[in-house]
């Protein structure tokens, strides 16, 4: 078995490949394998010199195995897990199903109108409610398709960002 | 003169302003307390006890103060109240000049629907529409039945692309109904709205006006507003790609004689819808500055502001048509806080690093400077950057080594835009329309070939140092580095 290689990652979110890291000056991303060599400035900044090009980069935020940083004004959302730790759980037949999804506010405001109700059946691209911020009425829309367990907020409520919702349940829906 | 506006508007006419002469108020929020434009203007009233955030909007707060501090004249800028006819009527019951037109033409204009009708008694090509205002949804699915879809609802004292939906089929009618009225009713206060045919992927070309008091209107040009995305313009050229001296003509000749129509005496804007074909249909009027001023003001070479403030003292105009010469060509950056990558959703924070490049033909309106706050109660503009050449693809170049030279960070923002749209074949041949945002950009913003790499690599490496800053900590004293032990490992 090679569960005990940690020299293997996969990375998800932003970006889904398999690296690997060769050396500190190469990594392998999804069976490439590309120069890479990574120190930081003095203003807390990283330069990546990947092949003949330096890349800036800032670590906005690292919360356990979750990193957010940004490049050229573009932000990357990334997850790193162990190989090894991937395949032992496959392994021992763990699969992770999320089957519980939390619709966020994607920003403060206002939620204007609740458009579904508990137990409402929604399908992804389905408009949950509307939410007033900076002038402007926002349609959000369901990621997935399921079914709402719950309601958390009212018409008229005030929301900040990232304050959970709604939860939609898409365990009863055969993708 | 008091301006009742903030932010990039507010510092522009304070410009102008203090070049005529003319002592300029500015209003201290509770919201915006260390704005860069309160450094700009002569004198601060402090407001900042309007703790609801609405102090731009309080009409009765803002004459009271302006009577206070016997304040000759009222500029609202673009936004706020530069286009509420209430306004216009208390400053002119209360012996202030207001930087507009009179209530009467504000109102008529304002209503979309009369308005309509007042293009279609000049002879300005008008699309189908609803005869009446809607105010039920059984009379909005009646309307649209009988234009034929798809049709856009749009509210009756909309603009800037609130209160406008657009529907491709009745199933949907009656949901975008609620929503187009109610965003109407928040925003503007009346929850009426009208249905008009949606012309499918136009160009949306307007045409600014100059108008005084004495019977006087002439045409500025066109400005080519085409770029946009949730119907609000993100990017403006003049003069248009698509326009030749025809059209030119046509579109000057249409907007001039609605402004004799209505008798309109300020400066102006003449929107249109333009077909494939070159067909133009008259959208509305703004009757106030426009965010995208500066693009005129680049080619053809007169300060609007100073031109508003003159008409509106009832100046007769010294400008004749023919005086109007387009010089080279001009274009215009809307440097927002919005995350492109999230379907342009307005950010906001504070701006760390603002570097933009200095040239002579790199004109940079902005309201703030790094380490201001970007507050999330007013809209996301950072910046404009305006940009002149001798024709469009000097243009071009220029915006393009602008855009490599440029740094903003802290807030997202639309910079990561503008460089994908300057590398697009369509756009840079001048062939777009309004629907070039969602059919023609893969994704709104562009990455260096390297940026995923050098994302994987910074996450890996944090990541990394995390685990071993933990290690250490809490297992043993290992005085290598998780990198290098990584390294180790596979050797």
């Amino acid at each position: 078995m090679t569960v005990n290689k940690t020299n293997q990652f996969i990375v998800s979110g932003s970006i889904n490949s398999k690296v690997r890291i060769d050396s500190p000056t190469a990594l392998t991303i999804d069976d490439t394998k590309q120069a890479c060599a990574i120190h930081t400035d003095d203003n807390q900044n990283y330069l990546v010199k990947v092949g003949n090009k330096t890349i800036r980069g800032e670590l906005i935020s690292i919360k356990q195995n979750q990193c957010t940083i940004s490049i050229n004004g573009n932000t990357y959302q990334l997850s790193i897990d162990n190989q090894h730790v991937v395949e032992r759980k496959k392994h021992l037949g763990i699969v992770e199903e999320l089957t519980i999804t939390e619709i966020k506010a994607p920003l403060p405001g206002k939620v204007c109108e609740v458009l579904i109700s508990e137990e409402s059946q929604v399908a992804a691209g389905d408009p949950l409610f509307t939410l007033e911020a900076m002038k402007m009425h926002n349609e959000i829309c369901s990621p997935v398709a399921g079914v709402v367990t719950k309601i958390l907020v009212k018409s008229d409520e005030t929301v900040s960002s990232d304050q959970i919702l709604i939860e939609v349940d898409s365990t009863d829906i055969t993708p | 003169m008091l301006i009742v506006n903030r932010g990039e508007i507010a510092i522009r006419i304070a410009k102008t302003a203090k070049r005529m002469g003319i002592k300029t108020y500015g209003l201290l929020t509770a919201q915006d307390p260390n704005a860069l434009y309160l450094e700009r203007v002569d004198e601060i009233i402090d407001v900042s006890d309007d703790n609801m955030g609405k102090v731009f909007l309080n009409i009765e707060r803002l004459i009271s103060e302006a009577l206070a501090h016997n304040i000759d004249a009222i500029h609202p800028g673009y936004g706020f109240l530069s286009e509420n006819p209430e306004i216009a009527a208390a400053c002119h019951k209360n012996n202030i000049l207001f930087i507009g037109p009179s209530a009467e033409i504000i109102s008529l204009m304002g209503d979309k629907e009369a308005a309509r009708h007042q293009a279609e008694h000049a002879q300005v090509p008008v699309l189908p529409a609803s005869k009446t205002v809607i105010t039920t949804p059984q009379e909005a699915i009646a309307a649209a039945d009988e234009i034929g879809y798809p049709v856009i609802i749009k509210a009756v004292a909309g603009g800037g692309g609130k209160g406008m939906r657009i529907v491709k089929a009745e199933k949907e009618l009656e949901r975008m109904y609620r929503i187009a009225s109610n965003e109407a009713l928040s925003a503007f206060g009346n929850a009426n709205v009208f249905i008009e045919k949606y012309l499918e992927n136009p160009r949306h070309i307007e045409i600014q006006v100059l108008a005084d008091k004495h019977g006087n209107a002439i045409s500025l040009y066109e400005r080519e507003c085409s770029i946009q995305r949730k119907h609000q313009k993100l990017f403006e050229e003049a003069p248009s790609a698509f326009i030749t001296e025809e059209l030119r003509d046509k579109l000057s000749k249409d907007a001039v004689q609605l402004c004799h129509q209505v008798k309109y005496d300020h400066i102006g804007t003449v929107e249109f819808l333009m077909d494939d074909h070159g067909q133009h249909y008259f959208m509305e009027m703004n009757t106030r500055i426009q965010v995208e001023h500066p693009v005129t003001e680049s080619i053809i070479g007169i300060d609007l502001i100073e031109q508003q403030l003159l008409v509106a003292q009832g100046y007769a105009l010294r400008l004749k048509q023919e005086d109007i010469i387009i010089n080279g060509w001009a274009m215009e950056l809307r440097i927002n806080a919005e995350d492109v990558q999230a379907n342009f959703s307005p950010d906001f924070g504070v701006i760390e690093k603002k570097e933009f490049p200095r040239y002579d033909f790199l004109r940079c309106d902005s309201g703030f400077e790094a380490g201001r706050v970007i507050p999330d109660c007013f809209d996301s503009l950072i910046a404009k950057l305006i940009i002149h050449g001798r024709n469009r693809k000097e243009v071009i170049e220029k915006v393009r080594q602008v855009l490599a030279e440029s740094t903003l960070s802290g807030v997202k923002n639309t910079l990561p835009f503008f460089k994908a749209l300057f590398n697009h074949p369509e756009f840079l041949a001048g062939d777009y329309n309004t629907s070039f945002i969602e059919t023609k950009l893969n994704k709104p913003y562009h990455t260096e070939p390297e940026e995923e790499t050098a994302a994987i690599a910074i996450a890996l490496h944090a990541y990394l140092n995390q685990v071993s800053a933990f290690n250490e900590e809490h297992l043993e004293n290992k005085p290598i580095s998780t990198w290098k032990q990584v390294r180790q490992s596979t050797l």
